[in-house]
């Protein structure tokens, strides 16, 4: 019941902050110089006034404005202006996939790895061991995936010639290896100093010397108390995380010449191709929004606090 | 018959930065079944490394030698494979504070199960679970059934302590140790703890050895002592040796402080309630309630009343107490007077002045005029500031317009009007410690020269000896500076000290007022008698007669159900 109402609740809280950021990005795309036809050849003015005519934009902007927003309310992107036969909507509908699959991995891995490193690292506070992880986290946070993507194209397709440089090849799993590891590495890193952080203070907690006095060994100590607590912090960080990973396949994609929805919200900011870039705008928003709802949802749940509290 | 826990010149220590702490030094006592042993000493003494050495549970740094022979089975150096059979299993244990001590993520059921599994791993889930309720329902969990499945956070500080009693006798083991198992208990629910403790050790027939810096506590529970000092065995031997005929001077010293607040000491001429003074504060009919979260979408609203509809006036110069459980509203009813916390309905007047309706100037001058100082000294001083500074706050939003020299003196003169050094000024609360953080406190409240001085609870965190020193600090300072005093505390023997009237309060009600000596001589209302004497006393004679006393009652009322 409580549940229904906080999901509810959300929902409609989100609407504002869409409202908000439908507004930015339409007045952002507005305000960069030059329009979606703006060619090599300029084009007969005749001809430019007709197509502006067609596609409102001859309208006042806060006209523009209101009728989109009236379409996007119907599920509808309006048509790209570069990709002539194509509505926005079909672009995202062929886009998502690889870019979806491309960052559920990624997100995957840095939680496995993130969560199983620092735990590692927590367990062995203070030792080489835990040094060196955290060393390589430091890193792994510092180096912008532009740089990782290309290091990691060098080096193993390369030098070692294990992975393809790029292509997507309808997902084959040798074609995601380097382009998910380069979207995943920051996070992993992240997700492992948050884990170690989160995990040491759990473990210098009174409970767990009461276990310990309650003659039950580390092993399920670290099961059955301590990792809950530690994977708090872990969930709630999944929101910025997903936002993260997906700022990050923007690039990732271009960089491997993915087909995603990344590549298409680049060209079609190249191109002053209005209706895509503020498709893809929305689009990231709702998800992002969407994500974060899940992560509180998944959050109640864990948290018994807040699960009676709610 | 041997000895159930013999302990034999035990060291522990531990290496911090290279330099190396003794913790113990050469500690040995024996204990047979069924003994119940208190452990006594001031923090710091060595008495809670002492029971954590034994159990292996000391910080990674820590290092213990010597032996400890737990029934043939040397402890020390065990594996912690090998010690995890001993504890949790024949050795259990409770903690100081049953807040932090189970594990709010896990279900009560979840934690207490997760013992059986180890220790029984034989049992069925089914006969695990009857288990557990079983031992809910005998350290007195109402509908234990239901607990079971329910966590820690739903459960008061005296029923948490409950779930830990029942989580430690889980496996019938032959040796409970209880380190403060009441300390962060109100006196009346560590009455029923102890009596608990006691009740349980007759019928698991186990040893325990009861972890305490309340001389009282000990008198009241225990058949040995052994008294502590800086990690070395003061004294050991039977209660009424040690606490009638003491032979080391520490424990003479101790007994002294324990009986000098104690809550029967006649006092010297008892200051008669001024009724000519002036009024400095008076509630009138003042209530304060919160508005409770809504338990589903259609519940009514439904309120917390803290104070309800309380009356009274404190008169200049005096020292008004205010007693009662945690829960009692008595924190409330001080913010009220400090404008910190608004009345729901009725009003409050300090020095002539509704604060529900003065303007921001003159509620600048109410603010001056009463100054507070709280319980926990380490977390009311602010950590990145200096003594100097947290002094120096005070002086620059009610005098701004004083000179900086001026500023300065008085700033000297507050610090060693404390007892402390103008050599403080410069150090930050870490630097201090307890005793010393709640001087600064003082000092801090001090400085705008107030007239009204709110104490809410400030003596209750600290050690009975820096206890003693910060009363008689109050004490000079209210002498020395004529201030009006309200005094909050559970602590009923400080109470006693130094206050010259007392309310007692209960669930936001005053349930008894008066003088301090009628109050604690002749008590009237059956609260205030509980109250009075659930304080345990340093007097062993006297708290066995209590116990039996209350045996008897508890024996009755369950005959005639």
């Amino acid at each position: 019941m409580n549940n229904i109402k906080f999901v509810l609740g959300r929902f409609l809280g989100a609407i504002p902050t869409l409202l908000a950021l439908i507004c930015l990005a339409f007045f952002l795309v507005k305000a960069a110089p030059g329009g979606p036809f703006d060619l090599e050849r300029s084009l007969p003015e005749e001809v430019e006034a007709n197509l502006r005519a067609a596609y409102n934009l001859d309208d006042p902007v806060y006209k523009q404005l209101y009728k989109y927003i009236g379409s996007i309310l119907q599920g509808d992107f309006g048509p790209s202006f570069q990709y002539r036969d194509y509505t926005v909507t079909e672009l995202i509908a062929s886009g998502f996939p690889v870019s979806l699959r491309l960052g559920a991995f990624a997100i995957l891995l840095a939680l496995l790895f993130g969560t199983i490193i620092g735990t590692t690292a927590a367990l062995n506070q203070n030792t080489k061991l835990d040094y060196s992880v955290m060393f390589f986290g430091m890193i792994g946070i510092s180096i912008p995936n532009f740089v990782m993507a290309p290091l990691l194209v060098l080096l193993f397709s390369i030098v070692l010639s294990v992975f393809p440089a790029g292509g997507y090849n309808n997902g084959a799993f040798l074609n995601m290896v380097l382009p998910v590891t380069a979207l995943a590495l920051p996070q992993v890193a992240y997700i492992a100093r948050l884990t170690r952080g989160s995990m040491i203070e759990v473990l210098s907690s009174n409970f767990v010397r009461t276990a310990k006095a309650q003659g039950i060994p580390m092993r399920n100590i670290i099961f059955g108390h301590v990792l809950k607590p530690t994977l708090l912090p872990v969930v709630s960080y999944l929101g910025p995380a997903t936002a993260a990973i997906i700022t990050g396949s923007v690039v990732v994609e271009q960089i491997f010449g993915l087909p995603g929805l990344g590549r298409y919200f680049v060209q079609g900011a190249l191109n002053r191709d209005y209706t895509l870039v503020m498709g893809v705008v929305v689009f990231y928003g709702c998800l992002i929004i969407a994500f974060n709802l899940i992560v509180d949802t998944i959050y109640g749940f864990i948290d018994p606090k807040i699960k009676t509290s709610r | 018959m041997s000895s159930l826990l013999s302990v034999k010149k035990l060291n522990v220590s531990f290496s911090s930065r290279g330099e190396t702490i003794h913790a113990v030094n050469n500690l040995s006592f024996n204990l047979d079944q069924n003994e119940i042993l208190g452990i006594v000493g001031e923090s710091g003494s060595g008495k809670s490394q002492t029971v954590l050495s034994i159990m292996g549970l000391l910080e990674s740094n820590g290092r213990s030698s010597g032996s400890v022979i737990f029934k043939d089975t040397e402890l020390i150096g065990l594996s912690s494979a090998e010690l995890n059979k001993v504890r949790g299993n024949k050795i259990g244990m409770i903690f100081q504070d049953p807040m932090s001590s189970l594990n709010p993520y896990i279900s009560i059921g979840q934690q207490m199960s997760g013992v059986l599994r180890q220790h029984r791993p034989d049992y069925a889930k089914a006969e695990t679970k009857e288990r557990c309720i079983e031992l809910l329902d005998s350290v007195g969990i109402p509908k234990p059934a239901q607990r079971y499945e329910g966590y820690s956070f739903e459960l008061s500080g005296g029923m948490r302590q409950r779930v830990m009693i029942a989580s430690a006798l889980l496996t019938n083991p032959d040796l409970l140790i209880a380190d403060e198992p009441t300390t962060a208990l109100d006196v009346t629910v560590q009455e029923k703890i102890l009596d608990l403790i006691l009740e349980v050790r007759e019928k698991f027939s186990m040893a325990v050895i009861l972890i305490t810096h309340d001389l009282g506590v000990v008198a009241r529970t225990c058949q040995n002592v052994l008294v502590m000092k800086n990690g070395d065995p003061q004294e050991y031997g039977g209660i009424n040796q040690i606490f009638y005929s003491p032979r080391s001077d520490y424990t003479k010293e101790l007994l002294e402080k324990s009986r000098e607040v104690s809550i029967y000491e006649d006092q010297e001429e008892e200051a008669k309630p001024k009724q000519n003074k002036d009024v400095v504060v008076s509630a009138n009919e003042t209530t304060v309630s919160f508005e409770m979260p809504k338990q589903t979408l259609f519940s009514s609203k439904e309120e917390l009343i803290a104070v309800n509809n309380i009356s009274i006036k404190v008169y200049d110069g005096e020292v008004l107490g205010v007693v009662g459980e945690s829960g009692s509203g008595k924190s409330t009813l001080a913010k009220t007077f400090l404008a910190l916390q608004k009345p729901t309905s009725g009003s409050v007047e300090v020095f002539g002045q509704n604060l529900s309706e003065i303007n921001k100037r003159k509620m600048k001058e109410a603010h001056k005029k009463t100054q507070v100082v709280f319980q926990d000294p380490f977390s009311s001083l602010n950590p990145r500031m200096t003594v100097y500074e947290i002094l120096a706050e005070p002086l620059n939003s009610f005098f701004s317009a004083m000179s900086k020299d001026s500023k300065d003196k008085d700033i000297e003169n507050g610090i060693t009007e404390v007892g402390l050094g103008a050599d403080y000024l410069g150090r930050y609360p870490h630097e201090l410690s307890g005793g010393q953080c709640q001087r600064v406190a003082i000092a801090r409240a001090l400085m705008p020269k107030p007239q009204l001085l709110i104490c809410d609870e400030a003596v209750s965190a600290l050690d009975a000896s820096i206890r003693g020193e910060i009363i008689d600090l109050l004490l000079k300072i209210k002498r020395e500076k004529k201030l009006t005093m309200i005094f909050i505390a559970h602590d009923l023997a400080v109470v006693r000290k130094i206050c010259d009237r007392v309310i007692v309060m209960k669930t936001g009600e005053i349930v008894e007022k008066g003088t301090t000596s009628h109050v604690f001589n002749n008590p009237e209302k059956n609260y205030t008698k509980n109250l009075l004497s659930s304080v345990p006393l340093p007097d062993p004679e006297l708290e066995q007669k209590k116990y039996k006393a209350r045996r008897a009652r508890s024996n009755s009322s369950s005959d005639s159900m």
